[in-house]
Parts: C-alpha cells; structure tokens; sequence
C-alpha cells in the first residue's frame, strides 16, 4: 500500500485525547484541492498507521471509510467492431458510452443513430442507451459492399468513426488437404494442409484479406483474420502517419518438397513513391503453422514511419474480443477478465506493454487462446528487418481496445526502440530515410493448434 | 511456536544460525490479532476518523479529511502518522505544502498546536 505522507509530530508531543487532523487537498487557500486517478474504481481507502516508538513500523488503525472513484460525464462514443467483415456477413457492433478517461458511463440515455457511407447497412442493433443500462448498447450490423467502409454512430451530440473492410466471402470445399496444397478455388487462394488453412479471397481491392482456420472435428473453425498482407506508414512528422494498407493484385500457388507456397505480390504507391511487394506464404505438410515472408522495395529514397509485417487479428470474425488466456512472455499473462497492459499489480505508466522494447521479450511469440483454439504468432528476434538492424517490435493488444477493435491484435513491425522508436509507439514520430532498391523484410509465423495456453491439449 | 503475551503491541524473534551454515527459513506465518486484540491494540494508540466524498469523478478533484485522536500511549515528539491509500495509481496529485493554490496541497493541524513535518 503506497504511503501518501507522513506526519512527524515536532514540539509537543499529543497526550490521550489530542487530536490531529490531516486535510489532504485542503481547498481554503484557493486551490482545487486533490486531483484523483482517472480510472473509476469502487471503495477506494485511506489508511492510518501509528508509529510511536520510531521504529519505523507502523501499527494500522482500523479502516477509515471509503469512496468510490466513479465515471465523469458521457463523453466519448466507443464504437467497437471486428476489423474485418465479409460481405453480406452479419457481424458484431457494441456502442460504448465513456467518459474522457476511457471508463464506461453506466448512467447514459439516449437514442444511437448507426450509418455507412453508401446506404447498404442493415441493422439489428440496439438503437438506444437505456436507463440504468450498462453504458454498452450491441447487436448486428451487415454490409454487402466490399473495400474500406466507414460506419458512424452518435448519441447525444456525441460522435464515433470505425473503418471496417469488408471482403467478399471466401468461400470454399470444407475438406482439408492431407499434404499441404496450394490452389484456387472460386474466388479465393487456399494455402492448407490437414491441420490449418489459409484463405485469400480476391476484391476489388486485390489481394489483402486473409482468414486463418485451424481444422476442429472434421470442420474449420476461424481463427482469425488479417486485414492486409502488411501496412507501410508514411508522413511527416507531428502528425498521425498515413496508413498504407498492402493490397497486392497477383497470386501463384506453387509447391515444394513436402511444403506447398502462395506468392502474393504488386505495387503500392505511399507518399509519391512506388513500393514493390511481395508476401511469400509458405505452409508444410504437418505444420499447424504458416510462415509469412515479407518484402518491400521502394523504387526511389522514401521516408518511412513503420512497416508492418500481416497484422494478425486474432478471434476476428471468430471468438471476438473473448479470451480464456492470452501470452506475451516475460511481460503478461492474461486470463478471461483481463485486458493487456492492465493495471494490475503494476502502475501506469509501466503498465503500458503493448510494444515493449525487445529485450523485455523473453521468448519470441504472441498468442490468444479461447475455447479450443489458440492463435499465436512467433519470429526471429535476429532477422535484420533493413539488412543491418535486427530485432523487430512486437505489438501486444489484447483485445485491441487502442483501435477500439472487438478482436486481439498480434503484430509485427519495424523498426524498434534500438532504432529510435519510443517504447509503446506503434510508428516513428518523424519519418526514417530509406534507400531506393534496398528491401525491408519482415518473417513471421502464424499458428494455430488445439493446445490451451498453459493447459492440456484439447485435442 | 511463539504466541505473544496479552496486550502485547508486538513481538521480535531471533532466529540463530551457525556460521558458514545455509539456512532455509520457510513456513513463516503471523497469525493475524482476533478483532478484539486488535480493537485493544488499536485503542492504545489511538483512532481515526474519516471525512471524504461518497463519490469523486474520475480526473476531477477532492478534499480528503482524516482526524487522529491520540490514545492512552499518546504520540510522542518523533512519533509520526503514516497515511497510505488502499491502491497503487500514481496518478493522485502528489501532497505538498507549499502552494495553497495548487492540487495536492496537505495541511496538518493538531490540536494542541504540535509543529508536525510533512
């Protein structure tokens, strides 16, 4: 239990019955008395020790009453939703009402007005805050226009934006591959073998959207999804970068002894300069694992904020934000009810883990497991992301609340602290020079087994 | 295993050793005082009286008020109070005693007109 203050008592000393009064925040000299934490929390105390013989320990008196630290004003519109949708898909929307720390405003009424740019939304959701709610209002919403959708959403005067991209469906034959095989099917690329596939649907967009699905009882369960085959952020510095998510438009299966591959590649364009791409998926035959590799090459000297290797959405468009256990080695271990870079038995600011710096990373993985799949990425700390620096940063959002997302983010980017990136960004505050032909890569492994974390196999 | 006399404030072992001996102490456990011992205890030294909000905003800003009334042991000079709050956030504004205007400013005053460091 943190001290507070102490209070030594000079000339003269207190006889029985003396008393002394300790006003903390004291507000008659005109000042605006104790500013409190900004997290809600019930019963808050203050305790008492006496120490009369100046030993330096304390006898606790018995507990004081306490308070509660609760919620300010309805203020912030949460808007939470998975980062991928498929078209025609109902998926999940939970409308949040917060107040300008973050903690949910439980006292909120008012009518919720949910839209998307292009008039397609349907809507099964919830369209009000009740009174003596839970400050959540949810339900489903479906889109049937691909590409990057906006949804909106006010209440009270108060408005919220979340971007969703909505893929076609990736549909394809349930059977799984006893070898590890790359082919099309319909629209989509499956990369698969007996255990685990990926699917690559094709948009309009091109090539981006991927959905992990691990093999359970003779049927495919999701995983998770990716959003893009990578993100290249650009822009100058004081401002949010520019998020250039990596969209490719070509796709070619091959095989090898005892692995089958899927090379996605193309051209984007980030701040006036072309990048050339590619995304080499690699998948063996026993492996409940596939290995993305992944290269970028601008064309000319380019200024760089991150580049993101597939960010991986774990439980999107699957388990959601739910988790039974989730694992960044040497840094959390997070059951059901808690969320990662929580407060608990650590204090802000060190609670904040979401991209630490690598040498706090014990073991190389992220990993989220719920019910009977756990979904996990891992890496080489010592692959040189630009052909010099090594050690890649790793980003930790369970479930993903910075972006408001209903999902837990797994990801993997360059560049790191060692490189100037400070501890807990997700991109460089001002851009990095990057050499025209020399390629940035980037390798890591998504997984998915029937193992629970720290527990037994369940299967 | 040691129970301490009645009315006892608190206990010191010594646990001895042989020189060049390693030691494992383990299963150390203090058994906490019955709620009467410690009412007992407690009403030596002293108790304390809380004056604070029900409720405060998250963020916002309190005045928080805690009355000590000595004991029959009383508190003498060097003696001290410790105040400690139930969480860790370190968020609170820090106590200070120098500027009325700013958040955080503590005052003590005791009734006998005791000067007290802060």
């Amino acid at each position: 239990m943190p001290c507070v203050t102490r209070v030594t008592v000079l000339y003269p000393p207190l006889a029985e019955g003396d008393t002394g009064v300790v006003t903390y925040g004291d507000a008659a000299g005109g000042g605006p008395g104790v500013q409190v934490q900004p997290k809600a929390e019930r019963d808050v105390r203050f305790v008492v020790g006496v120490e009369g013989d100046r030993d330096g320990r304390a006898l606790d008196l018995p507990d004081t009453r306490g308070f509660d630290v609760v919620p300010g004003p309805f203020a912030v519109l949460g808007l939470l939703t998975p980062v991928v949708a498929e078209a025609g898909k109902p998926f999940p929307v939970t409308l949040e009402a917060r107040d300008r720390s973050g903690n949910v405003v439980p006292a909120v009424e008012g009518a919720v007005s949910l839209t998307a740019e292009g008039g397609d939304l349907k809507t099964d959701a919830r369209r009000a805050f009740g009174a003596g709610g839970t400050g959540q209002a949810s339900g489903k919403v479906t889109l049937t226009r691909t590409g990057v959708r906006l949804l909106k959403a006010t209440c009270n005067g108060v408005a919220a934006e979340q971007s969703v991209v909505v893929s076609r469906s990736a549909q394809v034959a349930d059977g799984a591959k006893p070898k590890a095989t790359a082919y099309q099917d319909g629209n989509t690329y499956v990369l698969g073998n007996a255990h685990v596939r990926l699917l690559v649907p094709r948009n309009d967009f091109g090539y981006g959207v991927a959905f992990l699905e691990a093999e359970r009882g003779d049927q495919w369960k999701r995983v998770g999804a990716f959003p893009s085959l990578g993100e290249l952020r650009v822009g100058a510095q004081g401002k949010p970068a520019h998020r250039m998510p990596v969209w490719l438009s070509e796709a070619k299966p091959g095989s090898a002894t005892d692995a089958a591959q899927l090379v996605l590649s193309g051209a984007v364009e980030a701040a006036g300069v072309q990048w050339d791409l590619s995304v080499l998926c690699v998948l063996s035959d026993g492996a409940k694992h596939v290995d993305l590799h992944c290269t970028a090459t601008p064309k000319a000297d380019a200024k760089l904020r991150a580049f993101y290797a597939p960010p991986f959405y774990a439980g999107d468009g699957s388990f959601g934000a739910a988790k039974a256990t989730a694992l960044f080695p040497g840094l959390e271990y997070r059951t059901a009810d808690e969320v990662s870079s929580g407060d608990y038995g650590i204090v802000p600011p060190f609670s904040d883990r979401q991209v630490p710096h690598p040498y706090k990373v014990t073991m190389p993985m992220v990993a989220v497991a719920d019910g009977d799949v756990c979904a996990a990425v891992f890496w080489d700390p010592d692959q040189k992301w630009d052909g010099v620096h090594a050690c890649p940063s790793a980003c930790f959002a369970s479930p993903e609340r910075w972006e408001n997302r209903a999902s837990h983010l797994l990801a993997l980017f360059a560049p790191a602290e060692l490189d100037g990136l400070p501890e807990n960004a997700r991109e460089l505050p001002e851009p990095r020079a990057v050499v025209a032909g020399k390629p940035l890569r980037a390798c890591l492994e998504s997984a998915s087994s029937g193992r629970r974390l720290g527990g037994r196999s369940s299967r | 295993m040691f129970t301490a006399p009645e009315g006892a404030a608190r206990a010191v072992a010594l646990l001895g050793v042989q020189k060049g001996t390693e030691y494992l102490f383990d299963d150390l456990r203090l058994s906490p005082l019955p709620a009467e011992a410690k009412a007992t205890v407690a009403g030596g030294v002293g108790q304390v009286e809380a004056v604070v909000p029900g409720r405060v905003e998250a963020g916002g800003f309190g005045t928080f008020r805690l009355t000590y009334r000595a004991g029959k042991e009383g508190l003498p000079v060097g003696g001290a109070l410790e105040v400690r709050r139930s969480n860790l956030d370190p968020r609170w504004s820090m106590p200070q005693v120098s500027d009325p205007a700013e958040p955080g400013y503590t005052t003590v005053v005791a009734s006998t007109g005791a000067q007290c460091l802060v």
